[in-house]
């Protein structure tokens, strides 16, 4: 056992001595070097990604950004979006189950306890990258994409079920709350 | 996918787009019930409205997650069932009103699905798979568009759990650039390992993730207990990491 939790460096703040990441500079190099990559999607797709991803707000682990953040991508032109699913929904799809059930009992992000229901034990993880490299984000009414009547904060999550110690099926899920006032965002 | 330990990897997988997602990871246990989130892009895109709006996401997982979900979460029935590429296309609508319903591709060992909005007609959910083409072995299910040119299949994280670990999401290196520091972080045999502090404004207790790249990957571990003093397993899994790898189809690194 080598690692220990105090010794690892932050993703969001450069230790004072640190050396170039490696791993880093490998996968940059891959990423121009290997020639099915540039079969499947050309040299200048795979540009654009990289110089894309650097351009982001909130998605540079050098920025110390608050645990929320409010604007994901914009998805305002989705043909299909209907209400209200679009307002948590950052890759531009239906997909995760989405409702409060999936949030702490009072709070506002998505829940990481376990419960029993019908014999089934549900598991509930926070995911932490899901959204620009933040786990919850926020619509604030007439501000970007949401046109609708309500503000909503949105934190990711998944969760498994078991039966028996034996995991059965597992899905992502998506907390929604509703109330700023109330949840504070 | 096979799950065994000792001389084969942990876990071994076909992705949809033909790439392999390997960990190798002795002494731990992977689960066999994973999900896999894929993009479908349709129509050519124009510059006028985000990437994004031309997207729809699927899951595929192995067979039989769909019909948890649908006994045990939708509350849903079947409404359609077709044959279709040696498999089955079905599509079930929740008996309550405003809960979602699925669509989803069974084939012999796994299933691609999708959530359908509340009242979704039939014939929309149906279309969300045409012209996809399904390749369904026991290493994995891949998906190749048809000849159309404005038809794309993206595979964007893989998920699954490890016994007494938590969750880990794999996702392939240059995609998550960004998710890389550019300064350096602990050295392990697959990589190298970041701690990503979770700690909420609405609870002030510590808690942390941990992110490990490889060359090829990067995998987010989610400790079943986030808390600072529940990481023991976690960092173990990431130091008795052999190897973490997303090789896409063909590639000759």
């Amino acid at each position: 056992m080598t690692l220990s939790l105090q010794d690892l460096p932050s993703t969001e703040v450069r230790p004072q001595t640190s050396s170039k990441s490696q791993v880093r500079l490998d996968i940059i190099r891959s990423a121009f070097s290997r020639r099915s990559m540039f079969r499947a999607v050309g040299v200048l797709s795979v540009s654009l990604g990289l110089t894309t991803l650097q351009s982001v707000p909130g998605a540079r682990p050098a920025m110390a950004a608050p645990s929320t953040w409010w604007w994901c991508r914009d998805y305002s032109g989705h043909p299909t979006y209907s209400e209200p699913w679009k307002w948590c929904n950052p890759n531009g799809s239906v997909d995760g189950y989405v409702g409060t059930s999936f949030c702490v009992p009072g709070g506002k992000y998505h829940r990481t306890d376990s419960r029993v229901r019908d014999g089934v034990r549900y598991e509930y993880f926070r995911r932490f990258s899901s959204c620009a490299d933040k786990n919850a984000w926020r619509w604030l009414r007439n501000e970007g994409p949401n046109t609708g009547p309500r503000n909503v904060f949105c934190s990711d999550g998944r969760f498994v079920a078991r039966r028996g110690g034996r995991v059965i099926f597992r899905h992502p899920s998506v907390c929604r709350r509703h109330d700023r006032k109330k949840f504070n965002f | 996918m096979t799950v065994e330990a000792k001389t084969t990897p942990s876990l071994r997988c076909t992705m949809a787009d033909g790439s392999t997602v390997v960990l190798d990871v002795p002494g731990f246990q992977v689960n066999d019930i994973w999900n896999q989130r894929v993009i479908v892009r349709r129509g050519k895109v124009d510059g006028r409205r985000p990437d994004a709006a031309f997207n729809h996401e699927f899951n595929i997982s192995p067979r039989g997650n769909a019909r948890g979900l649908m006994e045990h979460l939708l509350a849903a029935d079947v409404a359609q069932q077709i044959s279709m590429q040696g498999g089955t296309l079905l599509v079930a609508h929740s008996r309550e009103r405003e809960t979602q319903g699925i669509a989803v591709w069974e084939g012999r060992w796994h299933e691609m699905s999708t959530l359908l909005l509340p009242g979704e007609k039939d014939s929309d959910a149906l279309s969300l798979f045409d012209g996809l083409l399904f390749d369904d072995t026991p290493d994995g299910l891949q998906v190749r568009p048809t000849a159309d040119r404005e038809l794309g299949v993206m595979v964007a994280e893989f998920a699954t759990g490890v016994e007494g670990v938590g969750e880990v999401e794999i996702t392939p290196a240059t995609a998550s650039l960004a998710a890389v520091p550019q300064w350096s972080g602990a050295r392990v045999r697959a990589g190298e390992v970041w701690r990503v502090d979770l700690t909420l404004d609405e609870d002030p207790r510590p808690q942390y993730g941990l992110r490990l790249a490889s060359r090829s990957a990067v995998v987010n571990v989610i400790p079943t207990d986030t808390g600072d003093a529940q990481q023991r397993e976690p960092l173990r899994f990431l130091d008795e990491l052999r190897s973490l790898s997303w090789e896409q189809k063909g590639a000759t690194s």
